[in-house]
């Protein structure tokens, strides 16, 4: 396998030779979704430590069901896969989450974030994500779906396989709750400087 | 977008006094309505601050995430879906598949699994594509094996005694020790029942059981 992958990328990259068109290795199929399906599953999950995991199912999955894949398009498969392992993971774990408590399991030794990750994740707004994970998970799918994806209302109700009507509501109620939840926690923030700066 | 889907989504066309339903609110800001009912929320968004707080609301929410940047895939997790190929047992054979541009998939390194494979893998562990397979009816044929060695060995305790000495040179059993025992697997329960009426044939079979009880178990770390 990998002696096939290596020749098939080398042939890639060389399209000119007499040779018809070459479809993609397997390396050019991780290329070119790996980025996108990892932002949706960093979405989704709301950490780095369980996007990793799903985005390395969700390809594992793809690359086990790509025999039994129908036509369509690609970056659809992806969402669907996606978005579905991320449910059933919401429901796996909805009990075990009533044991432990998020802010512990983020902190186990072991697990800490790559060098690029702690440099990527001072770029982002905790406020955001910490907004988006208190989202119901069906929510925040058709939110992160919408507005990290840019998918169109129809799109989503493929993925998440609900009817229109749906969509617009979950999207409407999850966007409000999210500036609700955002607007709360800006205003901690606020109160926590604040009480520093009297502090100090 | 057919422009019938949203003539419900405004709860009256009376538009001075009534307001966009939350449906219609949330589909103009992704600007999902069709032209006409689009014109229509345009309108009465001009003169309705509850709706246009709403229509806000909502866009602050949709630019937020928008523009939220998102941490880039760790390479450590490139590398490992990379080698998902390597990694992973297929339940079927569509290992050299990949994807045109239009969705469909190509055999692009075999044309079709290699077809006696069942019979193939117990003789060639080394076939290569499926190791998974030939590693689980390696594992199978090497606990039978073993158990089987156990059942020879506890009924006429002094077979054992015969047996070893007996034994061939690991070198020549180690070619094909694996395909006695698939026989054995089906003789062995014979001799249980009376095993004192054939003292002769019982060491036989533990000859043989017994080595090739042992060579897979001895082959199998080693397999790549």
């Amino acid at each position: 396998m990998s002696e096939g992958s290596a020749a098939l990328s080398s042939s890639t990259v060389l399209p000119g030779d007499g040779a018809d068109w070459t479809p993609p290795s397997w390396d050019d199929v991780v290329r070119e979704h790996a980025d996108r399906v990892y932002r949706l599953a960093y979405r989704l999950t709301g950490n780095p430590h369980d996007a990793e995991d799903l985005t390395q199912e969700t390809f594992v999955r793809v690359f086990r069901s790509l025999a039994s894949y129908k036509p369509g398009t690609f970056e659809g498969w992806l969402h669907r896969i996606t978005t579905n392992l991320f449910l059933d993971m919401v429901r796996r774990r909805s009990r075990i989450r009533m044991e432990a408590l998020p802010e512990d399991t983020d902190r186990l030794p072991g697990s800490g974030p790559e060098p690029e990750q702690v440099f990527s994740d001072t770029h982002l707004d905790p406020n955001l994500q910490a907004a988006l994970d208190e989202l119901p998970p069906e929510f925040r799918a058709a939110v992160v779906l919408c507005d990290v994806e840019g998918l169109s209302y129809e799109e989503i109700g493929a993925t998440l396989g609900v009817k229109l009507g749906t969509v617009r509501s979950r999207i409407h109620r999850g966007r409000a709750a999210l500036r609700s939840a955002l607007e709360r926690h800006r205003a901690a923030d606020r109160r926590g400087t604040e009480v520093e700066e009297v502090r100090a | 977008m057919s422009s019938g889907r949203w003539r419900i989504s405004v709860t009256t066309p009376d538009w001075g006094h009534d307001h966009l339903s939350s449906d219609a609110v949330v589909a103009y800001v992704d600007d999902e309505l069709a032209p006409g009912p689009h014109l229509r929320a345009t309108q009465h968004l001009a003169q309705c601050r509850e709706c246009a707080a709403q229509v806000v609301a909502q866009g602050q929410a949709r630019a937020a995430l928008r523009t939220a940047g998102c941490p880039s895939l760790p390479s450590s997790l490139l590398s490992s879906l990379r080698s998902i190929p390597q990694d992973t047992d297929l339940p079927a054979p569509p290992a050299g598949l990949a994807v045109t541009p239009d969705g469909q998939f190509v055999s692009v390194l075999r044309p079709g699994p290699a077809a006696p494979e069942q019979a193939e893998s117990v003789n060639a562990p080394s076939h290569g594509r499926r190791p998974h397979r030939g590693l689980r009816i390696g594992t199978g044929v090497a606990v039978s094996g073993l158990a089987i060695g156990a059942i020879a060995f506890a009924l006429p305790t002094a077979a054992s005694g015969p047996a070893a000495p007996a034994s061939a040179p690991p070198g020549e059993v180690r070619g094909n020790a694996v395909s006695p025992v698939d026989a054995r697997l089906r003789l062995a329960p014979a001799p249980v029942p009376a095993p004192s009426a054939t003292p002769t044939t019982a060491p036989a079979s533990t000859t043989a059981s017994r080595p090739a009880g042992r060579e897979p178990l001895e082959q199998l770390p080693a397999r790549p």
